[in-house]
């Protein structure tokens, strides 16, 4: 069971990357989220019952974890502190950058909202996911749309 | 830049992979940067109040004191510990529900949950303490005084408890309404 666990775990790791970017500042505290959300993703493991898909069941885990977990008070915003995978494209950076940089300003529950979204989740995934109606899905993306627009037209 | 087409940047950003042996690691609580934490910090408070209620009677008399005294004090440092287990365990386990909103509430319900038995404990420990070194001793209006004095320790314990636990709650409940909406 661990190794199965351990080999989906490196599959989909690029996922747990994604929120601890979102929810965190600093390299340190990144690294102290991962860890945090891989540990609580293998001891709920055994609930995992594959009646969704396995991406979706790590992000409710994943998000669950970021949001109840302790957060030291940070001030430091480390901007180049994580490099994500990078295309040899410049401008693919800055996009990915200031994508990041405008999720960040958000509030909590629309960061998890907007994540789910960019990965292309269906309103009633999301809806599942974060144990709200599908209505308040529709309404709340496109309030944190046009709130991200604001910010990348800047 | 439409929302959408960033979509791609999203879907498509990450960080340097770990290794799976990195990742192994991290299934186990001793590397749980948290859990490692109130770990050592649960070791300590276990040898301590191990030691104490090992050596309590015969260090301060226990011989000397009434049984419902003794068994008072043993009992009350059986419970402080039981309370720190459980406060692991609590951290231990942050997922509970079907939905983010839902663990979210479950999460914060166990918290406040928690922080009322916290002070409880506390409370019951310091009052098991006084009463356990006060039971032989023979009050004089001086030492009544002393002994209110120390009472005072209990308002200020359960006002810093009741402080750090309100906080703690608040955040899940911060948590839940912004993902609640």
């Amino acid at each position: 069971m661990k190794d199965e666990f351990l080999e989906r775990i490196s599959a989909n790791q690029a996922l747990i990357h994604k929120v601890c970017r979102i929810y965190r500042n600093t390299r340190e505290d990144r690294e102290d989220l991962f860890q945090e959300i891989v540990y609580q993703l293998w001891k709920s493991y055994a609930q995992f019952r594959g009646e969704a898909k396995f991406s979706t069941w790590m992000y409710r885990i994943s998000l669950n974890t970021a949001l109840a977990s302790f957060r030291k008070p940070t001030f430091i915003y480390d901007r180049n502190a994580t490099v994500p995978d990078r295309s040899d494209h410049p401008e693919g950076d800055d996009r990915e950058e200031r994508l990041f940089d405008a999720i960040k300003m958000l509030e909590d529950g629309d960061k998890a909202l907007i994540a789910l979204y960019l990965e292309d989740m269906s309103y009633t995934e999301m809806a599942d996911i974060l144990g709200i109606t599908e209505n308040n899905v529709g309404v709340r993306i496109n309030r944190i749309k046009k709130k991200i627009k604001q910010y990348l037209t800047r | 830049m439409e929302l959408d087409d960033l979509k791609h940047a999203y879907q498509h950003a990450g960080a340097e992979p770990k290794n799976t042996e990195a990742i192994r690691n991290m299934l186990n609580a001793g590397s749980h940067p948290v859990l490692r934490r109130i770990r050592i910090q649960l070791i300590i408070e276990i040898s301590l109040w191990s030691v104490f209620l090992i050596a309590f009677y015969n260090i301060f008399d226990g011989h000397q004191k009434p049984v419902a005294v003794n068994a008072l004090l043993a009992l009350t440092v059986v419970l402080v510990l039981i309370h720190s287990i459980l406060g692991y365990k609590l951290t231990a386990h942050q997922v509970e529900g079907t939905s983010l909103t839902e663990s979210l509430m479950n999460y914060g319900k166990r918290i406040s949950r928690y922080g009322r038995v916290a002070i409880i404990t506390r409370v019951a420990a310091i009052l098991s303490l006084m009463i356990y070194f006060t039971s032989t001793i023979e009050f004089t209006t001086q030492k009544m005084l002393m002994l209110g004095g120390m009472l005072l320790i209990i308002p200020v314990q359960v006002f810093m408890l009741r402080k750090i636990w309100n906080k703690r709650a608040d955040s899940i409940r911060a948590a839940y309404e912004s993902v609640a909406g």
